[in-house]
């Protein structure tokens, strides 16, 4: 039987959380650029147990036309949780939850890029979900930018995204699967990057769900920034290493 | 009113090339708040009056001038709509295609180009919306018979052609064969060496962005030659 909810120890005496790390430490991440090879763009970001394959085609050819614009490229988003992602099956095909994900990725990404570049063109934009240990959509969005830089696609700057949480009252920065289910409220956050630190203060994805104080939102949304630009730098340190592998010695 | 990054550093989208705005943002570049930002990824090149970015990655898109390979996908009452392997088709009309006299009604255009025919055209035109214009008024146009075509990423264009199309050249006069690159990645091959020249060409590609390549290339191929000839 699990524990209700209040029997759970979210900290232990030294502060840390159930699986070990600080308030403010986010899971061990690594990213990977090039994955696949037919896709124009594409990445793969680990985040603790969460695994997103990110995949960019396009600009290309959008069929069925009535969905083309005169004057700028359209970007179709699908997220998609593989069946073996959580514990139970998850019943394949797009689900309520599915769409809304993939229209609020959308949107946390479109202010980036430059879609008038392209008219009439359609991007095609993927996020499949491997494995799911909570924050799939900030980890799906993170991947997701690195592939469009990966494609090619011109972009203002570079979108990483992450989540901050409220458990046993205590503001903690990217919860996992667990403390996402039981925890008080999660709220995921994306932002746009730029290589000075100043600047980069837009957000294009918030959301919330959950209960929680006006302060405990200011300080998960201070916490998720601070962990978003810690990702910006890895971000570019993969996109750095991959591409100077590429281009040889010189 | 400062550069920010080295020539040829790798830059990625965002990062700051240049304080001030008395610099052209060229290619690969924006200018916002009176700086310039790099908006691909792409080794950064400063000259005189202006700054780019040559990316390393993308699709093919039509610029005016430039000479691409293309197959022919459909044949119109007076048009052939062309594949340019890129997210925009392009249009050759009849009187950019032939000096001849043509009666639309009595002769068949399938006879200068069909369906599937592979064609070497120049890009006349291309408008805001990118509908793109063809034309073969250009001594390299022509329609491409036999030999196969290759594709390689548009990005690494430049380096297979080599500067003033020695690379190219050089693979030429090694292996026998025809070779046109277009500039839209599709490279066209002919000849007795063809699988050799398509190694060699896989091989710039992949090895774009190193120095001396074309010296390298050049032992690569006589290198490759003889253990050929001992077979």
């Amino acid at each position: 039987m699990t524990a209700s909810k209040e029997d759970i120890e979210w900290f232990d005496e030294e502060g840390k959380r159930v699986d070990g790390r600080e308030k403010d430490e986010y899971r061990d991440t690594t990213m990977e650029i090039g994955v696949l090879d037919e896709a124009d763009g594409s990445a793969m970001v680990e985040c603790g147990n969460t695994r997103v394959v990110a995949s960019v085609f396009g600009p290309q050819d959008l069929h069925p036309k009535h969905l083309q614009e005169s004057d700028r490229a359209v970007i179709k988003m699908r997220y998609n949780m593989a069946p073996f992602s959580v514990d139970d099956r998850m019943r394949p095909g797009p689900n309520r939850r599915a769409k809304e994900i993939g229209l609020v990725a959308k949107r946390a990404l479109e202010p980036v890029l430059e879609l008038e570049r392209f008219p009439q063109a359609g991007i095609d934009i993927s996020m499949e979900i491997l494995e799911s240990d909570g924050g799939t959509r900030v980890t799906g969005i993170t991947a997701a930018s690195l592939a469009l830089a990966d494609a090619g696609i011109p972009m203002k700057g570079m979108v990483s995204a992450m989540a901050a949480g409220v458990v046993d009252d205590t503001p903690v920065l990217d919860v996992n699967g667990k403390e996402d289910k039981e925890g008080n409220a999660d709220i995921p956050v994306a932002v746009i990057n730029y290589e000075d630190e100043e600047e980069s203060d837009e957000i294009t994805l918030l959301q919330m769900d959950g209960d929680l104080t006006q302060e405990q939102v200011d300080d998960c949304i201070s916490l998720a920034k601070r962990g978003c630009r810690d990702l910006y730098e890895e971000q570019k340190q993969t996109v750095v290493e991959n591409y100077e592998a590429i281009r040889g010695e010189e | 009113m400062s550069r920010v990054k080295e020539d040829n550093d790798l830059v990625v989208p965002g990062d700051v090339l240049f304080n001030g705005s008395n610099l052209y943002a060229n290619q690969g570049t924006y200018e916002a708040n009176d700086k310039i930002y790099s908006e691909s990824i792409g080794v950064v090149r400063y000259s005189g009056q202006g700054v780019e970015v040559v990316p390393m990655s993308g699709r093919y898109i039509p610029e005016e001038g430039d000479v691409v390979i293309g197959e022919v996908s459909r044949v119109s009452y007076s048009r052939w709509t062309i594949d340019l392997n890129s997210p925009y088709d392009g249009t050759l009309g009849i009187s950019d295609a032939t000096e001849e006299y043509v009666d639309l009604d009595e002769d068949d255009l399938t006879d200068f180009y069909d369906v599937g025919d592979t064609v070497v055209v120049k890009i006349d035109s291309v408008s805001e919306s990118m509908d793109v214009d063809l034309s073969m008024k250009d001594r390299r146009c022509k329609k491409l018979s036999g030999g196969r075509v290759i594709e390689i990423a548009p990005a690494k264009v430049p380096r297979v052609i080599g500067k003033g199309g020695t690379m190219v050249q050089q693979v030429n006069d090694r292996t026998d064969c025809n070779i046109i690159v277009g500039q839209n990645g599709q490279v066209w091959i002919k000849g007795d060496h063809a699988n050799l020249a398509v190694r060699a060409i896989k091989k710039i590609e992949r090895e774009a962005h190193t120095q001396g390549l074309t010296d390298r290339m050049a032992e690569w191929l006589d290198d490759q030659l003889e253990k050929e000839g001992d077979r």
